[in-house]
């Protein structure tokens, strides 16, 4: 048995505005909406409802677990006093842009590294099916699990990088013990973790370019740098839009491996948007308000960026 | 069929009208590992208590210590709370819920704790919780390295200053050969022990409570510090990212000298192949240790009251303490607690050496830990000093910071 969604079509336009049309249609395609609750109700509940709770959160003074008998936790309306008080907070301003000079600097790197992977490893040799998966295998893995990784073999003291140095009589390098090398392991690392999943996206793009175009490249002597930029780039670009769309918005979202990488330091030089939500509500007093209007800023930037990218890439098409 | 099935029905009802386990309870306790054989020791005293006392019975959960106050929070929200758990402070959010020890077992009961670490469990007239056990902050030291490099370490009664201390190890580490003279626990409380020792402190040490920074002096003090860390610590150490841990480093002799505490020592008992020795702690003008430790408390939330804190008395009573200490080589609570039995001689010297300087720490060195507002300072402490130390912030900025959350924590805390 097959069950479709009615269409438009299948309903007299007169009648698809009408509360009389809405049940014809809600009847038609009842088994269909029945097959769609569960998921329906689960973004309700699991994405629609914290993001509501959020958003009334953002205009409430309250800690971030309200107790029967504590009446310091209870909410209390407080209109904008949460974004004003954002508006004045230094360190809220100054992470804000701490955090989009990240997403300025990795996303970029990160297009770039995972459209070299895919160009490599898109023609297809022997044991190709391997090495992808190897350069697939960190997405596999947890942020957090990645962070404790590297936070080992960075160590100043006992890391195998500064190990492999040593035997070169190389001195000790203070990679994440510095501010401006820390925020480079950041970059790095992220962009390690992520590479080759989004190389995954670019093989799948760069598979649908058809090969007669390379072909007629070659027969009028192109260059593979002149057949990149003529080709392979301009039909890519699609591709490209929604890697750099994606990563954008995981690039915001830093949170754990920065945490278990660099714990924020050194000093608070890799302390992200994220991480200074999660101080703002779970280690100050009746601060969740706060935080909720931290959390809202970040979901309007993010909002913003996915609409004007879907327009340029609509605008492009 | 009927008369087997009749039969069975009695004897069921029998068992468990007569089963002297019929009415048992079983209490939920959430426990956090401080020392490496913590685990076996809350075991132990589970078991033993539950020997005494059959009717009784325990679910322990063992969780980590990170995040626990947002685990309380959560619990007291959603009616969820366990019977008893450990615990290192009270929060405002968590204290309606928590049972009044004062109605239990008297008003005199905290008469027999260490006073210093039992003002931290009074709440106004009331007693929140019961003091478990109490930690020393100090100077551990690599005493083979010592004897190697032909440095006399002086008696705990003299002691030596600060200045002495570091030219000491700073000699000890060239001629033993040993990598650093100095590692230190990042940690608050570990950091404030040296504005201890130059007087400074952040409350009065009576109620009404208020803050005497005299930040001048604390700005003074952080920038000895800095220079300390730059000087004789692993480079990057107080940088708040770095990966070496100072216990490692110590125990495997990488080190002249550790700043840490009375938790340690049977770390270093079990694992240390070198000879060593707690204190003396250096000291600037004042000589100081700071105390810390561990409270039991029962919320009212249960349906286990009478049980839950029948437990925490025995827990904490000479006999209680004497099994949960020894295996983690604890400073009991207590103070009718006999010696703990180690089983170490250099392990039992080093808590006595410790307990002396803890005793003969200044009013303040219990007070500032004890006063609840103190929760609310101890993230701003790390953040501002390793924001010091990274010059991320001048000293005198990081000491406003510190001074501002103190006038702060004094409201939260209400």
């Amino acid at each position: 048995m097959t069950a479709t969604l009615p269409s438009a079509t299948d309903i007299p336009p007169a009648s698809v505005s009408s509360p009389a049309g809405w049940i014809a249609r809600v009847r038609q395609g009842g088994f269909a909406y029945l097959l769609l609750l569960p998921t329906v109700g689960m973004l309700t509940i699991f994405t629609l409802y914290p993001l509501l709770q959020g958003l009334f959160m953002a205009f409430y003074k309250r800690g971030v677990v309200v107790a029967e008998r504590v009446p310091s936790s209870w909410p209390k309306f407080v209109g904008l006093d949460n974004f004003a008080t954002l508006a004045r907070d230094p360190e809220f301003l100054a992470t804000l842009l701490k955090t989009i000079g990240f997403v300025v600097v990795a996303v970029p790197l990160l297009t770039v590294t995972s459209l070299a992977l895919a160009l490599l490893l898109k023609p297809v040799f022997r044991s190709v099916g391997f090495v992808r998966a190897v350069v697939f295998f960190p997405k596999m893995v947890s942020l957090l699990i990645i962070g404790i990784i590297w936070k080992w073999m960075f160590g100043y003291n006992s890391g195998v990088v500064n190990y492999a140095l040593s035997l070169i009589d190389i001195a000790p390098v203070p990679w994440i013990e510095h501010d401006v090398m820390a925020q480079i392991a950041v970059v790095v690392v992220w962009v390690w973790a992520n590479a080759g999943f989004y190389m995954m996206i670019l093989i799948a793009g760069l598979g649908a370019i058809p090969d007669d175009l390379y072909e007629a490249a070659a027969i009028d002597a192109a260059t593979p740098w002149r057949a990149f930029v003529r080709i392979t780039l301009p039909l890519l670009k699609p591709t490209l839009a929604l890697v750099v769309l994606l990563s954008s918005v995981e690039a915001f979202k830093v949170y754990e491996l920065v945490v278990s990488l660099t714990a924020g330091g050194p000093g608070r030089s890799t302390v992200y948007l994220i991480q200074l939500i999660y101080e703002t509500a779970f280690t100050k007093p009746n601060q969740a308000g706060v935080a909720a209007a931290q959390s809202l800023v970040l979901f309007v930037m993010l909002l913003v960026l996915s609409v004007a990218q879907l327009r340029f890439q609509k605008g492009r098409a | 069929m009927k008369k087997l099935s009749l039969l069975s029905t009695v004897t069921l009802a029998a068992s468990i009208l007569f089963n002297p386990l019929a009415h048992a309870s079983q209490l939920k306790v959430l426990w956090y590992i401080g020392a490496d054989a913590e685990e076996q020791s809350i075991k132990e005293a589970l078991a033993a208590y539950t020997a005494k006392n059959p009717e009784t019975t325990f679910d322990l959960q063992i969780v980590p210590y990170d995040g626990i106050e947002q685990k309380f929070s959560q619990f007291v929200a959603s009616g969820t709370a366990p019977d008893i758990t450990k615990t290192s402070s009270m929060r405002p959010i968590i204290r309606p819920y928590l049972v009044d020890l004062k109605e239990h077992f008297g008003p005199d009961y905290l008469k027999d704790f260490v006073p210093g670490w039992a003002m931290g469990a009074e709440l106004g007239d009331q007693v929140i919780a019961a003091p478990l056990l109490v930690t020393a902050t100090g100077i551990l030291l690599n005493k083979s390295a010592f004897d190697k490099a032909g440095i006399a370490i002086p008696p705990a009664d003299k002691g030596w200053t600060w200045d002495e201390f570091l030219q000491a190890i700073k000699t000890v580490q060239e001629k033993a050969g040993v990598r650093y003279p100095l590692v230190w626990d990042v940690s608050a409380s570990r950091w404030i022990i040296h504005e201890f020792q130059y007087g400074n402190h952040i409350y009065s040490e009576e109620a009404p409570y208020k803050v005497v920074m005299d930040d001048a002096k604390w700005t003074e003090t952080l920038d000895k510090f800095i220079d300390i860390t730059k000087n004789y610590m692993p480079p990057g150490q107080w940088s708040g990212s770095s990966s070496d841990n100072p216990k490692q480093l110590f125990t495997n002799g990488q080190a002249v000298a550790w700043m840490s505490g009375s938790w340690q020592v049977s770390g270093l008992a079990a694992d240390a192949k070198f000879d060593w020795q707690a204190g003396p702690t250096p000291y600037g003008t004042v000589k100081s240790s700071i105390f810390g430790g561990d409270y039991v408390m029962a919320f009212n939330t249960g349906e286990h009251i009478k049980e839950a804190t029948d437990f925490i008395k025995w827990l904490t009573s000479p006999e209680g303490q004497a099994i949960f200490c020894k295996a983690p080589m604890y400073i009991p609570a207590n103070l009718n607690t006999g010696p703990i039995d180690t089983g170490s001689d250099k392990a039992t010297a080093a808590l006595a050496a410790m307990q002396k300087e803890l005793a003969d720490s200044p009013t303040y060195a219990a007070t500032d830990q004890g006063n609840e507002a103190m929760q609310y300072v101890w993230d701003t402490i790390k953040q501002s000093v390793v924001q010091a130390v990274t010059g991320q912030l001048t000293s005198a900025e990081a000491v406003a910071k510190i001074h501002k959350a103190a006038d702060e924590s004094l409201e939260a805390s209400k």
